[in-house]
């Protein structure tokens, strides 16, 4: 299989704190991924690193055979490397049919329309609210939305971050049922989760981090019936 | 050296911390320079008005160096009491007949509550804002000054009396430079007695992080609304030698460009050094004697001075000297193969055991914490849900979760970091609910940031310093004038600090500033300046993060023993599950903003629903 | 009665430049978090600039007036490129503000230099600023109907670009949330850039039409500025119809006050204004406070 995200040895900190110390991680081209770990482990900061808000200190990361470490984010997202970015992050006092289109921004006008047609058909109730402030729809429709503009993105590597996050279980749920159905089969996947159940289910493959290294790399069959496993490389106690 | 030796000696002198002294080496030099203008003062009278007008702007600038510079609050309409100054003057000789003996007191007074007044906007905007207040303060100030005729003479102005010291009259020339260079010694003296105290620490700290301020029990709306009443004192003082410089006091001169110029000036000099008050005001003052040319661009060189340095040397020509001067001393030092890591002797005695920290230990526990009803909620979302529970004294206890669980939030209910939170919470018998933060703070809540809210600018020993304000016991009064026991208390606190610094194996660094060291090293800091505060009980956020697991067992055992030692309680948040519950005698664990487990770390770890949040079902 | 409406359409014809100052300084607080203090010193140059190409290089008024703009635009994007983006990578707002103050400084100079410290008449064709006319009772300046016409023409402009342009789209995303936004693909610096050069094009504007009102003058646009600043406070800094609201009700405060009250509270008011809004509302008066911000 092709190769789509690859990392080595990557750091990256805030100033001089180093959050992640030397990270390898490997995504095919059209594979669904997750990176796992407790809070404070370092997830994000892979992936705020990948989509270029953060730049490396250490290391390379390519996207099919090409450099992308430290690049602008407008860049990435150019190239199809789309970030779902932690706590929703929608633009509150815009509407959302504004934020649908600020994800289409330097982009013919033309996929807008067609991808708004794709998100309203997903998600009705968007088009039902779309001239309301994005800061007064709930959590789950604010995740919605989230999603929605990766949509219309239209990404080739795909990355979401804690999409779990402040959110009821059982809607948590339904969104991960909902990824395949969202997002076509050949989009590159890397999901960042705290939750690993859920992951579990979607992704293929994991990684989990703890303190900023790697400390498990599996197939998620393997571990699929036996979550308790996790726990160690979770928490590190037994 | 011999043990016995080492053991007598203390942190401060095995690190070779300078204590404070009535007369530092700056002092010196700064007497000597007065005196030379002193002495000379009659032999240039062609100079005599550039002489008087840097010394005002100098005085003007040590007076800024109080707002700004250390209180780091920009302000634009700083002339305003130059003004003032300048038209008590003007009324004091002309109406009342007095001499400086009332306008110099007069002056001060009145423009200190005037900045009392004009200081409060800072309490509510950001620094931002400020400086456009204040320059809105300027500039309706002259429009003012132009209205009230009584006051100012409208716009043809007023004359200065005679100048006068209790009906003994001197000419102006070289004695009114003499009279003003006394007054420039004043100031400097006050304003370097604020620097070396514990209020002008007090604004540094200000300065450099709100929160983390009022975290460590400082009084910081009063702090700021002072920095302007003091600093408009002292400038009144440089307005007074203006009226008797120009003899006319007319409104339209002390307008939005004097302010300007005087906040330029000091820019330029150095905000944070007397000495840069000094040079800005040669700089602004001297430029145009050069010559005709330089005269008439005068403003565009200010301005292109201004942009330049702002770019290159933000703390100005002082901040150039001092950076030229430590890279000649370090490559002198790697010329001559010294090594450049001063070795500290290790002691014998445990910190803990020396004479200063043994003092402070206590026997009676403290930090009985009780929680009841704790709840936050942010626009509908509660993060801490009705959250109830009572730690005993001297406890230590963690605090987990996964990630938005309201840890955090919970901590900044507990010391006042959040607007909006209900509920009770009682620190040893005494309530604290509705109490500002400083209060909690000097109620005995101590606490660390998440995101490590360091004074950046500041050394380590600062830090311990400021952590240890709520114990110095000296008056802002006595301060200014550097009494006795004001250098007897600083220096005990010196003593403290540097066992401190020890005793967290900091002490090697205690004159690095924070921001030049390593992650590890700054967490420690953050702990020290929380631990220095000798808390009732101290609210750990995630001391370890970031840490490796080694380094941050280590760390939380010294914790853990001077926190016994001052029988302090202890509450941790953290991540590390493993590291909580090695150091906890007890773990609460929330989840979405409820308690969902308390216990034993063997039961907690061990308990389905822990297990559940944590990975997810 | 016709009193009342003379000193009101009196208070409208100053609103209309602090609403407008208020709105350019609002732009760029909002998408940038900075306060530029040159902007009073910009929009006055676009005056003298537009002064100059008419009245001594004998160009066609509405020439001129295009010039000086090109030039204010051109002038700005040069100001933003060297002075203020090298240090926004520092993350730290005060020096940035110090910057502008040392523009302030430099561009006043360059002006006072260039034209003098005179005050000149600002000529406009025809002299319809020297025409009023009297309806019954109420009299109306020829020119304060320019003034308000140039003044909804501006509005509109800016309430395009911001709503119905992509670009508008990009900097009202990314004065919610610049992560986000740059996740998106909306460049920081061109967002920047034309925040400035749009803001100093409002500004600009301002001080073409308010010349020959104020007389050219080398600080005639100060007073402006900081009146800008306090509809700005009005508004609560962050809303862009706040601003102009608070620029409008600064305007007529302003008229009636100076009907009634004391020369010297008069002057003082902008002041007070100031004082009494941070005290019992900071966020302003049009706007509802924003929730809270995480230690």
């Amino acid at each position: 299989m092709m190769t789509g995200l690859e990392i080595k040895n990557l750091k990256v900190g805030y100033s001089r704190n180093e959050v992640i110390h030397g990270l390898d991680l490997k995504v095919n081209l059209g594979e669904k991924v997750a990176l796992l770990g407790a809070n404070g482990a370092g997830k994000s900061t892979v992936l705020k690193t990948i989509s270029g808000l953060l730049t490396p200190s250490e290391g390379s990361i390519t996207f099919n055979d090409e450099e992308i470490g430290g690049s602008n984010p407008a860049t990435l997202v150019e190239m199809g490397i789309i970030q779902v970015p932690e706590g929703r992050r929608v633009f509150p006092g815009l509407n959302v049919e504004d934020n649908l289109k600020v994800a289409n921004y330097g982009k013919s006008p033309d996929f807008l329309e067609e991808g708004l047609e794709t998100v309203y058909r997903k998600f009705p109730i968007l088009e039902e609210r779309r001239k309301q402030a994005a800061g007064l729809l709930s959590g789950g429709q604010q995740q919605m939305l989230s999603l929605s503009r990766a949509i219309i993105a239209k990404p080739k590597l795909l990355l979401i971050d804690e999409m779990s996050l402040g959110l009821a279980p059982l809607l948590v749920k339904d969104f991960y049922e909902q990824l395949a159905d969202l997002f076509s089969e050949d989009v590159t996947l890397l999901l960042v989760e705290q939750n690993a159940g859920l992951a579990l289910k979607y992704c293929s493959r994991f990684y989990v981090l703890r303190n900023g290294e790697l400390v498990l790399e599996s197939n998620s069959e393997d571990y699929k019936d036996n979550p308790t496993a996790l726990q160690s490389a979770y928490l590190g106690v037994d | 050296m011999t043990t016995e030796n080492q053991q007598a000696q203390t942190a401060v002198e095995r690190a070779k911390i300078p204590l404070p002294r009535f007369l530092k080496k700056n002092h010196y030099f700064g007497f000597l320079g007065i005196l030379l203008v002193y002495l000379l003062a009659g032999t240039y009278s062609a100079y005599s008005l550039t002489i008087m007008s840097t010394i005002i702007f100098a005085i003007i600038g040590a007076s800024l160096i109080v707002v700004f510079g250390m209180a780091g609050q920009l302000t634009l309409g700083h002339t305003i009491f130059v003004a003032g100054g300048v038209f008590l003057s003007a009324n004091i000789t002309m109406e009342w007949s007095r001499g400086l003996e009332t306008e110099l007191p007069v002056a001060f007074a009145v423009m200190f509550i005037l900045g009392l007044i004009v200081g409060f906007p800072s309490l509510r905007v950001n620094e931002l804002y400020l400086a456009l207040a204040t320059f809105a303060v300027a500039f309706v100030g002259v429009q003012v000054l132009f209205e009230w005729e009584q006051f100012t003479g409208g716009g043809s102005g007023k004359p200065v009396g005679k100048l006068e010291f209790f009906g003994r009259e001197f000419s102006r020339g070289p004695t009114l430079v003499r009279i003003a260079l006394i007054i420039m010694l004043f100031t400097f003296w006050v304003v370097g007695n604020f620097q070396d105290g514990r209020t002008g620490r007090a604004w540094n700290a200000l300065r450099t992080s709100e929160t983390a301020a009022r975290a460590s029990g400082l009084p910081v709306a009063w702090l700021k609304i002072l920095c302007f009443a003091i600093g408009g004192g002292l400038a009144a003082l440089g307005g007074v030698l203006y009226a008797h410089t120009l003899r006319y006091a007319i409104p339209e001169n002390y307008g939005v460009n004097l302010s300007i110029i005087v906040v330029l000036a000091l820019i330029i000099g150095g905000k944070h050094r007397l000495m840069g008050a000094v040079l800005g005001a040669a700089y602004v003052k001297w430029l145009p004697e050069l010559s005709r040319d330089v005269q008439e661009y005068e403003g565009l060189i200010y301005g292109g001075t201004l942009i330049i340095l702002t770019l290159i040397a933000p703390d100005g020509l002082v901040g150039m000297f001092e950076w030229a001067a430590e890279r000649i001393k370090s490559y002198k030092k790697s010329q001559d193969g010294e090594n450049l890591e001063t070795q500290i002797a290790a002691s014998d005695t445990a910190p803990l055991k020396s004479e200063y920290l043994s003092s402070i230990g206590s026997d009676t526990s403290r930090g009985h914490l009780v929680v009841n009803n704790a709840a936050v909620a942010f626009g509908g979302v509660k993060a801490v849900d009705d959250v109830s529970f009572e730690i005993p004294a001297g406890a230590v206890t963690g605090l987990i979760g996964s990630n938005g669980a309201g840890k955090t939030t919970l901590f900044n209910a507990i010391t006042g970091h959040v607007k909006g939170a209900t509920g009770e919470f009682i620190l040893d018998g005494k309530p604290v609910s509705g109490k500002p933060i400083h209060m909690r703070a000097l109620a005995g809540i101590g606490r660390t940031f998440q995101n490590l809210n360091l004074h950046d600018d500041l050394n380590v020993l600062e830090h311990a310093l400021i952590g240890l304000d709520r114990t110095t016991n000296y008056s802002r009064i006595a301060e200014s004038f550097r009494l006795p026991w004001v250098l007897r208390e600083e220096k005990k606190a010196h003593f403290v600090a540097a066992e401190l610094l020890d005793h967290m194996d900091l002490l090697e660094y205690w004159d690095e500033k924070v921001e030049d060291l390593p992650y590890g090293l700054q967490k420690r800091v953050d702990v020290v300046r929380a631990l220095a505060s000798n808390p009732g009980i101290l609210l750990l956020d995630e001391p370890a993060a970031g840490l490796p697991t080694a380094e941050a067992l280590e760390m939380m055992q010294k914790v853990q023993e001077y926190a016994k030692h001052i029988s302090a309680g202890v509450l941790i948040i953290e991540h590390n599950v493993e590291l909580v519950a090695d150091v906890s005698e007890r773990i609460i664990v929330l989840d979405a903003g409820k308690t969902i487990a308390d216990g034993t770390p063997e039961e907690v770890t061990r308990n389905e629903q822990v297990i559940a949040a944590y990975l997810g079902t | 009665m016709v009193d009342y409406i003379q000193i009101a359409w009196q208070g409208l014809v100053s609103g209309f430049a602090y609403a407008l100052i208020g709105l350019a300084l609002v732009m760029v607080y909002k998408t940038a978090r900075i306060l530029n203090f040159a902007a009073g010193t910009m929009a006055g140059i676009s005056g003298f600039l537009a002064h100059w190409w008419a009245a001594e290089n004998d160009m066609p008024f509405a020439l001129a007036i295009i010039f000086a703009l090109i030039m204010t635009a051109v002038g700005t994007y040069v100001i933003e490129r060297l002075t203020v983006r090298p240090l926004i990578k520092l993350g730290d707002f005060l020096p940035i503000v110090i910057m502008t103050l040392g523009v302030e400084e430099l561009l006043a100079n360059v002006s006072l230099l260039w034209w003098g410290g005179s005050a000149q008449r600002y000529r406009v064709p025809g002299d319809i600023d020297r025409i009023n006319w009297i309806i019954g009772d109420f009299r109306l300046n020829a020119w304060h109907v320019v003034v308000a016409g140039t003044t909804f023409v501006t509005l509109s402009i800016v309430g395009y670009v911001i709503n119905q342009t992509e670009l508008g789209l990009g900097m009202k995303a990314f004065a919610e949330d610049q992560d986000a936004a740059k996740l998106m693909g909306v460049k920081e610096s061109t967002v920047s850039i034309w925040t400035w050069v749009l803001s100093a094009l409002v500004g600009g504007v301002t001080g073409i039409v308010y010349a020959p009102v104020l007389f050219l003058q080398q600080d005639y646009m100060n007073i402006i500025f900081i009146k800008g600043f306090v509809a700005a406070i009005l508004g609560g800094f962050l809303s862009l119809s706040g601003g102009v609201a608070g620029g409008l009700l600064l305007g007529e405060l302003e008229a009636f006050t100076i009907k009634w009250a004391p020369r010297e509270f008069a002057a003082a008011l902008p002041v007070v204004i100031v004082f009494v809004v941070l005290l019992i509302r900071p966020h302003g008066l049009f706007t509802r406070e924003k929730g809270h911000e995480r230690v």
